[in-house]
């Protein structure tokens, strides 16, 4: 403890702090993780189905769902962020904290899964769908029995880069008091020159993404056959 | 019975339309082992994806035992779909449901239960010979044990019609047998009707009773196989007849030199037999008879369907009207004669022609 004190005393001082933090990041980033797959998910399956050629090809939906998708991937988080505040007060009551920066990372990180999702549906075999097709399966089923089934481990793999993708958001979020890690380390650490504080939260950052990595990489070897 | 009536399909791309069907018509008997061949692009895997819809015709009908499925809902046509099993080329198994998951997925859903189920699918890899395989995975099956699951699914719902597409093309010349001979036990033990999709003529020689021919999206020549063999009309058939039968390099053999015998008249001509006559040794018999030296440059004996169907390429020489009056005999006999060269001379630029 003694010890602890001399290399980091700033830490040591805000370790309540830092722990709200650490735990405000990892709400952050599973509220909005959670409800980006929940929407994003069968978005890429409907990109993947409608596009041309494919089981439900419309030209229509998927030329508008695809430039939807495509508006939100281009613009950066940081514009997002303050480009959609009232939309943000509209559904979440306020534009600051926990609650308002799960919208953003929501609008950011919907369209990232459903594109990550619809790359991982579209390595399937085609023969293997069509082979579905000749046993008689309807579209419906295609899509629960043979293109979620067959497509299990690159949609892991999808959800995996979106959670990573989705801690380093949340960090940007934690600028315009979204709370959480970046906020952290850029209000205490930062702005006070305390590079303990940086050093700390940049470690505890590195640690989250690995663990999120390594569990994904595990599932997707355990999945593949 | 299959029949496919006056089909047609048009690919349009930018700028050119590429006739994939052209008018195709064809009747497919139950029980057949239907043999439809053709080099890439001539469209028979459009004509086979034809026969569950797969894909749609822009014109023509496709009647399956007095259904016009073409006619149907979507949803009647799955129903009708699963009396259709289907092969392909390159096996189209799930990866990552085992061969057990993989047979019992056409299963699933059909009022069955799991016991039902079990004995089902068991009982369809007993049939197709990979009981042992159960719970692997397609990539630790071999090509060959592949294909054999994929029979054993497209079994599943007691199709009366099988259709494979170049279903045997992935796989070496072994395993092309034994999936063969597989299929022609499966065609008579379960009376079941097979279209076999193929570009090689070994695989129609093998196993199919009748064959259509195919060419730029037409059928050019369809028949018994016996009749396509012995009797082959259209070039593009007599070429798959000439690879497989080994004359492909026939004209070489002909118009080599050491073959002349300038000091009397030489006949060469190619003898096609079928049936009882290629029993008989007719050549022999000429050579006895009529005084005359038969030279014997290349022969072939195939039996196809159980009927031995061959030709002989000889070279007669001696007295030209004995030879002429030996050609008479044999023709007499229903034996086919045709002169490729007189004393030197080419009659026949085609020494492909049976």
């Amino acid at each position: 403890m003694e010890l602890l004190n001399q290399i980091m005393p700033n830490v040591v001082d805000l370790f309540p702090d830092l722990m709200k933090a650490l735990k405000d990041t990892l709400l952050m980033v599973l509220i909005s993780g959670t409800i980006a797959s929940a929407i994003g998910i069968p978005l890429g399956i409907t990109l993947v189905v409608t596009r041309e050629g494919n089981l439900l090809e419309n030209k229509l939906i998927y030329f508008i769902l695809g430039k939807f998708v495509n508006v939100f991937r281009a613009l950066p988080f940081v514009i997002l962020l303050t480009a959609i505040i009232p939309i943000t007060r509209f559904i979440a009551g306020t534009t600051i904290g926990l609650k308002g920066a799960v919208v953003p990372l929501i609008f950011a990180a919907t369209p990232f899964v459903a594109r990550q999702v619809e790359s991982a549906l579209l390595e399937i075999d085609p023969g293997v769908i069509e082979a579905a097709k000749a046993m008689g399966s309807s579209p419906l089923e295609i899509i629960y029995r043979v293109l979620l089934i067959e497509g299990l481990p690159g949609i892991v793999y999808a959800l995996t880069i979106t959670i990573v993708s989705l801690i380093g958001f949340s960090a940007v979020a934690g600028t315009v008091g979204g709370g959480g890690l970046g906020d952290f380390a850029i209000r205490y650490g930062y702005q006070y020159f305390r590079t303990d504080i940086m050093i700390v939260t940049t470690i505890l950052l590195l640690l989250i993404v690995n663990i999120v990595q390594s569990l994904g990489e595990y599932l997707l070897k355990r999945l593949s056959h | 019975m299959i029949l496919l009536d006056n089909l047609s399909k048009t690919y349009e791309s930018k700028k050119v339309s590429v006739g994939a069907l052209k008018n195709v018509t064809l009747k497919i008997e139950k029980g057949d082992m239907f043999g439809i061949i053709g080099y890439s692009g001539a469209g028979k895997s459009t004509l086979i994806r034809c026969i569950n819809l797969l894909e749609r015709p822009d014109s023509g009908k496709v009647v399956i035992n007095d259904i016009d499925i073409t006619a149907l809902s979507p949803k009647s046509l799955r129903k009708q779909r699963e009396k259709i099993g289907m092969i392909f080329q390159h096996f189209n198994l799930m990866n990552r449901r085992n061969v057990f998951d993989n047979v019992a997925y056409p299963l699933k859903g059909k009022g069955l239960n799991k016991v039902q189920i079990e004995e089902k699918v068991i009982k369809l890899l007993e049939l197709v010979g990979i009981k042992d395989k159960v719970y692997s995975y397609p990539s630790q099956l071999s090509g060959g044990q592949k294909q054999r699951v994929a029979i054993a699914r497209a079994l599943a719902n007691d199709p009366e019609v099988l259709l494979c597409d170049e279903a045997t093309s992935a796989l070496d010349p072994q395993n092309t047998r034994a999936i063969l001979n597989l299929l022609k036990d499966i065609n008579q033990k379960l009376n079941l009707t097979v279209v076999i999709i193929t570009h090689q003529m070994e695989v129609v020689k093998e196993v199919c009773n009748r064959v259509a021919v195919m060419e730029n999206g037409e059928v050019v020549e369809k028949g018994s196989i016996l009749d396509i063999f012995s009797n082959p009309k259209r070039g593009i058939t007599k070429e798959f007849v000439a690879n497989t039968m080994g004359y492909d390099n026939l004209e070489d053999v002909i118009n080599q030199g050491f073959l002349k015998n300038s000091s009397s008249y030489e006949l060469t001509v190619k003898i096609s037999f079928v049936g009882q006559a290629a029993g008989q040794a007719f050549i022999s018999k000429i050579s006895i008879d009529y005084g005359i030296l038969a030279n014997i440059l290349f022969g072939s004996i195939e039996s196809l369907q159980g009927v031995s169907f061959g030709s002989l390429i000889v070279s007669f020489s001696g007295n030209s009207a004995k030879i002429h009056e030996a050609i008479e005999f044999l023709e007499e006999n229903n034996i086919k004669v045709e002169v490729l060269k007189e004393n030197g001379i080419i009659k026949s630029n085609n020494a492909q022609c049976s």
